[in-house]
């Protein structure tokens, strides 16, 4: 399997972790991953709630980059994927639009043909190297370590537009937490949005939402929250002090994790070459666990 | 019958189901040492074509006049029995049923000995009834192969043509001077859009057509006499008097439609109009070019304390001619105000979202705020608060429409009363039963269909139409009935004329004769028992069921095994 | 000349009127049912709206008629598979299915199914109990005779056992009876193969299938009738404590342009409320919510039930279809996460037990038959009739009509008088092709 891996820009701009750990698991995993050369920002959400031409102009430009490397594209950001599945569907019903985009695409010698086939992180792991495989290969299992499945909307919703898996009841990241051999359930909570789209425009609204999450997530007794959004994460984990501050919780300490940094660990991987050092949330007494087995 | 009485006594297993625990053979030997019991057998299964072979062999054998079987319930098995008994020679109406299983086995299964003494009670309580039991005639009576069809409407005109495809005469009473009804008045119907009058013209057209229907129109009933097979009904024609002599009677009258004078303006302000009379709007053609902004409120004289019921019909009529509107000319704001949405079923929820699609405005209102209408100069203006918007709308607008509910007919009191059929507590027609019999009266040989019955649209009242043609085709086409014996008797020596049980009988079986005193029509007559129970005097005994028979199953029922 | 027979494919309430009305006129009907006993949905009902009759104790009797009746055949695991020919004479081919016990024997006893080793789930029950792979489909199940499961069977399935047929007192199994193929020549045909209730487990967000607290509406009538599983106990399936608050949540798989269909199923508001009133009437104590879009009120005496569900028995209706059921995975309670529309708030309410209004939808079976009867279906899969005002209940096919709920959701009055309607048909093609 090989992919054209799409970063976006929260991840090469910050979220090291996520990048170091998917480089670091996915080829032990049997996947292939080329780097796309000359890509921008996806557009989304920034430029997408100003400009629709804009927006899709961007993604599409990216889109055409990989459909010329002749590969499938797994971006790595929830946003992102989402951002590309919305273009894909909108050209495909407004061929004027994609006209439009075309042309100015041709300036740089580009083309969208509209024949990608875009792969979300959850779907290249569940579906295409399956649950099976990747417990075969898991050498430290995380035996009773509790874990929350967080997906994000932006992998699920909307859902006739999003086929990552159900909607109301995603099970995908799930089954790939316990194929790490660690235990997790269902919460009330679980598809709940982490709030950062607000972040900019209510910031306090944001860290309550967020942080009545992770409570409600450590009253369930889990030992922490596992996502695949650098946004999620952002908020969850980089956030998690001015959380505590705004909830006046100081005990909410809950780690958070990238899947991969997971992964990583559960196949092996130096913790270093994970990025766990830059987790900002509490990760470490849980690393240690993992790593003592 | 005069001799002594010679009892049978059969008593079933059952297989488990009763010999499993109760002490069959037990209650056999029991059952033989009552007087008047010439035999007694038990029998694993009474109802196999074995079981009933041996209960007609001990009828010859042992010269038996009356049976009596122990087994399991007569709502299943009592004609099978009696069946088994005709055969053998005796009348069905010497049977008599004890149940030993759902009245007894079943329900004590875990205390067998008590079980046991009761089924010898049950059987003790039966034959004693047995030796009073006495052959009863059923008599036949005819049924005139002719309907009567009271209204012409859409319903009424349905009916008719049924019966008469089905091969019987109708007479049609309409009391307007043109058949059609309601649908005259329509100018469109939903869902298919279809015009009334392609509904109804081809309707009028077959029936004044048919050589098996005789219409009368200006025609009203003015009495009715007789029962299922032989009503005579008096009409009047422009005063003229006539009889009909019909063998069934559908009530296809339909219905009228409020004019709410006074609610939201009607009668006051300008340009508050009904949905019936839009539709006349629409019919005209040309009338509404002029108006650009709609609002329709819907429950208008429904749902509320005075009238407690929905009309059904009035929402999707409402989003018809909304959709109707705004097809017409795309510039006009229509708005819908309604409380509960009841477009039911496939067909009109497409066309909820067929409104939508088309820009329909659906506003939604509680009936503890309702909305205002007054009059302006630019015309009415309305003012709604919606609890979905939280907002209070005003809506300067050319028309109001107001969707008022289908109201009973006025003649319908009369009618009830020459027909002896109730009306409910809304004042349209009850049938006799809501689920299982929607198009029966509880009084035999009489029927009902379409808006007569409930607000309805026009498909669901074609189908009960037919439907009712059905019904009254059943008696019609077997041309003679069969009446059960168990019919109540009056005995006119103890007879006081009080009228007691006319006043109770749901099934009209009750007259007073020409010497005052009460009457029973044993081809009406359901024999459910209720006069008999009121009478003060005691004047009432029931066939099978006489007073006799049932003390003597009381007395038995208190003595000891 | 004699008159040809009817056949009427299914054998519900309204199957079974049709059958009644052409037999008590002196035609002869074959009424053709594809389980093992004639009923349909009606017999599996506890009560009905808005008389609150017990559903089974009004249908019995007519049930029963059916089968007394000398002029109504009853064919019981039996299908159409092939017609041809026209209004007035067409030739009809029925499969019936081996019941692997002889109808003539079997009296119904009941004791092969006591000692039968075998448990299949039993799905009249909805899943809620079991049944024997030899069984009776319910007690009062006309015909009353047993059928054997051969899926289940371990006679047909691993050549052992036989037990059946060992204490069978009338001897009466067969397991050498074979499908068996039946030829009529009939006038007409009615349809009349009711419904079937969506399976909402599509629709994660009620959690149907992960917590056993959320049921349908039929798993809750078996529930609460007296001879359901529980003897009419209201005891939530996952632990069998009674259950003191109920939520019924409308319109699930209605109304909705997502998952599910758009149409609105026509009954499940006055279901629903009949159910809460069965509830308030076993238990006055009990809290019961109907969370709804818009009430449907539109039949007669349905708008005073309801008032009377609200005011005398103190059923709350909120207006306000609920987002999520959430169950909190520790102490395993449920809450109904819902916006009340009237006043723009949203709450999460506790709950014991969740009922789910599922839609109607159409039986998979009406594709089959639709083919075989050279009949049209709408985009739902309903029987499509000749125009929806003029003629509902006739089919573009002469001589073959529809009624019920194989046309389209509708309550049982209707489908009732649907089903005298198409007996009118009938006896008119009848009189026609006599002549």
């Amino acid at each position: 399997m090989r992919y054209a891996l799409y970063l976006g820009c929260t991840i090469q701009s910050e979220q090291f972790g996520y990048e170091a750990s998917v480089r670091e698991t996915l080829p032990r995993l049997g996947i292939e991953l080329e780097d796309m050369e000359g890509v921008s920002c996806c557009g989304f959400p920034a430029l997408s709630s100003v400009s629709k031409v804009g927006w899709h102009y961007l993604s599409a430009r990216n889109l055409a980059i990989a459909e010329d490397m002749g590969l499938a594209v797994l971006p790595l950001c929830n946003g992102c994927h989402l951002s590309f599945i919305e273009t894909k569907h909108f050209l495909e019903k407004d061929p004027e639009l994609k006209n439009i985009i075309n042309m100015n695409l041709e300036k740089e010698g580009l083309n969208y043909r509209g024949d990608i086939r875009i792969v979300h992180l959850l779907e290249a792991l569940h579906d295409e190297v399956g649950t099976q495989k990747i417990s075969e290969k898991v050498v430290k299992p995380l035996e009773g370590i509790k874990l929350a499945s967080h997906p994000g909307c932006h992998a699920i919703r909307p859902s006739d537009l999003q086929k990552v898996d159900d909607a109301e009841n995603p099970q995908k990241l799930d089954d790939l937490i316990r194929a790490l051999g660690a235990e997790t359930f269902d919460y009330p909570e679980k598809i709940d949005c982490c709030g950062s789209q607000l972040a900019v425009t209510s910031g306090r609204v944001t860290l309550r939402i967020a942080g009545e999450k992770l409570q409600a997530v450590k009253s369930y007794g889990f030992d922490g929250l596992v996502t695949t959004c650098p946004f999620c994460f952002k908020m969850y984990d980089g956030r998690q002090r001015a959380i505590k501050g705004a909830l006046k919780d100081a005990s909410l300490d809950l780690p958070v994790f990238y899947y991969t940094q997971l992964l990583g660990l559960a196949l092996g991987s130096d913790p270093k070459s994970l990025g766990l050092q830059m987790n900002q949330s509490p990760v470490g007494d849980l690393v240690e666990r993992i790593l003592e087995g | 019958m005069s001799e002594e009485p010679r009892i049978g006594v059969f008593v079933c297993h059952c297989g488990i189901n009763i010999g499993g625990y109760v002490d069959v053979p037990d209650v056999v030997e029991y059952a033989t040492g009552l007087p008047d019991v010439a035999y007694a057998e038990p029998n694993l299964y009474m109802c196999s074509s074995d079981g009933l072979q041996k209960i007609q062999e001990a009828i010859k054998k042992y010269e038996l006049n009356r049976v009596v079987v122990a087994s399991c319930t007569p709502r299943t098995h009592e004609p099978l029995f009696q069946s088994a008994c005709e055969e053998a020679g005796l009348n069905k109406y010497v049977f008599e049923m004890a149940n030993i299983r759902d009245q007894c086995s079943w329900v004590h299964m875990h205390e067998p000995e008590k079980a046991t003494q009761k089924a010898k009670s049950l059987v003790r309580m039966a034959v004693a009834k047995a030796r009073l039991l006495v052959p009863e005639e059923e008599p036949e009576i005819d049924i005139r192969p002719t309907g009567l069809v009271i209204g012409g409407g859409v319903s009424g005109l349905t009916s008719a043509l049924s019966l008469a495809d089905q091969g019987f005469k109708v007479h049609l009473v309409e009391k307007e001077d043109r058949l059609g009804g309601t649908l005259l008045k329509l100018d469109t119907l939903f869902s298919s859009n279809v015009k009334a009058s392609e509904v109804i013209n081809p309707l009028i057209k077959r029936v004044k057509a048919s050589t098996d229907v005789t219409v009368h129109l200006d025609s009203r009933v003015a009495d009715v006499k007789g029962f299922i097979g032989s009503f005579d009904v008096g009409i009047e024609t422009r005063g003229e008097p006539e009889t009909l002599s019909v063998g069934t009677i559908i009530v296809a009258t339909g219905a009228d439609y409020l004019s709410p004078e006074g609610l939201y303006g009607y009668g006051q302000v300008d340009n508050v109009v009904t949905q019936m009379e839009l539709e006349q709007l629409f019919k005209e053609g040309g009338r509404l070019d002029g108006v650009k902004t709609l609002v329709m409120i819907q429950c208008a004289g429904s749902r509320n304390e005075e009238r407690p019921y929905c009309s059904r019909v009035c929402c999707t009529e409402a989003i018809k001619n909304a959709i109707k509107l705004v097809k017409e000319n795309p510039k006009r704001d229509v708005y819908i105000l309604y409380r509960d949405l009841q477009t039911y079923g496939i067909e009109f929820s497409m066309m909820e979202y067929d409104a939508k699609k088309s820009g329909v405005k659906l506003v939604m209102y509680d009936k503890e705020r309702l909305p205002e209408v007054t009059g302006e100069e630019r015309g009415p203006m309305v003012r709604v608060y919606s609890p979905l918007l939280d907002e209070e709308l005003t809506i300067e607008t050319d028309m109001v429409v107001l969707s008022a509910p289908i109201i009973p007919n006025e003649d319908n009191e009369a009618l009830s009363k020459h027909l002896k059929v109730p009306l409910n507590s809304d004042r349209f027609f009850m049938e006799a039963h809501v689920k299982l019999r929607p198009l029966d009266f509880a009084t035999d040989g009489i029927y009902v269909c379409g808006t007569a019955h409930s607000p309805k649209e026009v498909a669901e009242s074609v189908s009960q139409a037919r439907g009712a043609a059905s019904r009254a085709g059943i008696p019609m086409a077997k041309g003679r009935l069969k009446t059960a014996a168990i019919t109540s008797v009056v005995d006119e020596a103890k007879c006081s004329g009080c009228g007691t049980c006319i006043e109770l009988c749901v099934y009209n079986a009750i007259t007073k004769n020409e010497r005052g005193l009460a009457q029973v029509t044993s081809a009406v007559c359901k024999g459910c028992g209720v006069c008999g129970a009121s009478c003060p005097e005691r004047a009432i005994t029931m066939r099978h069921f006489t007073n006799e028979e049932l003390e003597a199953q009381g007395l038995a029922a208190l003595k000891e095994a | 000349m004699m008159d040809k027979p009817v056949i009427v494919i299914g054998g519900g309430v309204a199957g079974i009127q049709a059958s009644l009305d052409l037999a008590d006129r002196g035609l002869k009907v074959h009424l053709v049912e594809k389980s093992p006993s004639i009923g349909g949905v009606m017999a599996q009902l506890d009560k009905t709206f808005p008389t609150m009759d017990c559903s089974i104790c009004i249908l019995a009797p007519k049930m029963i008629e059916c089968f007394r009746h000398p002029n109504i055949t009853i064919h019981t695991l039996s299908q159409v598979k092939e017609v041809t020919g026209k209004e007035g004479n067409f030739d009809v081919k029925v499969l019936k299915e081996p019941r692997s016990v002889d109808e003539s024997k079997c009296t119904g006893c009941g004791l092969c199914s006591e000692k039968c080793p075998t448990k299949v789930s039993d799905d009249w029950q909805k899943g809620l109990s079991e049944r024997k792979a030899i069984y009776i489909l319910f007690p009062q199940a006309v015909p009353l005779i047993a059928n054997i499961d051969r899926e289940h069977c371990l006679y047909f399935q691993k050549g052992i056992c036989q037990v059946c047929s060992k204490v069978c007192p009338a001897g009466a199994i067969d397991y050498e009876q074979q499908p068996e193929e039946i030829s009529l020549n009939v006038s007409s045909i009615i349809v009349a193969t009711g419904f079937q209730e969506l399976n909402p487990s599509e629709l994660g967000e009620y959690g149907y299938g992960r917590y056993k607290d959320v049921i349908t509406s039929m798993e809750f009538e078996r529930l609460v009738c007296a001879s359901g599983p529980t003897g009419g106990h209201l005891n939530r399936p996952s632990d069998g404590k009674h259950a003191d608050r109920i939520a019924f949540v409308q319109c699930v798989g209605s109304r909705t342009h997502k998952k599910g269909y758009p149409y609105c199923s026509s009954v499940c508001c006055m279901y629903a409320t009949k159910e809460a009133v069965l509830i308030k009437e076993h238990d006055p104590g009990s809290e019961v919510t109907i969370f709804y879009i818009d009430l449907k009120v539109f039949g007669q005496g349905f708008q005073q039930f309801v008032d009377r569900a609200k005011q005398h028995w103190g059923v709350e209706y909120v207006r306000g279809k609920p987002g999520e059921i959430r169950r909190n995975p520790l102490t395993k309670d449920l809450a109904i996460w819902y916006e009340d529309t009237m006043t723009g708030n949203v709450y999460e309410k506790e709950m014991d037990l969740v009922v789910l209004c599922t839609t109607m939808i159409a039986r998979p079976g009406n594709r089959e038959l639709a083919g075989v009867l050279g009949l049209k279906l709408d985009e739902w899969g309903f029987f499509k009739s000749k125009d929806p005002v003029r003629s509902p209940i006739e089919t573009d096919v002469p001589g073959v009509f529809v009624c019920g709920c194989c046309h389209g959701p509708r309550d049982i009055p209707e489908s009732v008088a649907e089903a005298s309607a198409t007996a009118a048909c009938a006896a008119e093609v009848s009189r026609r092709c006599a002549s």
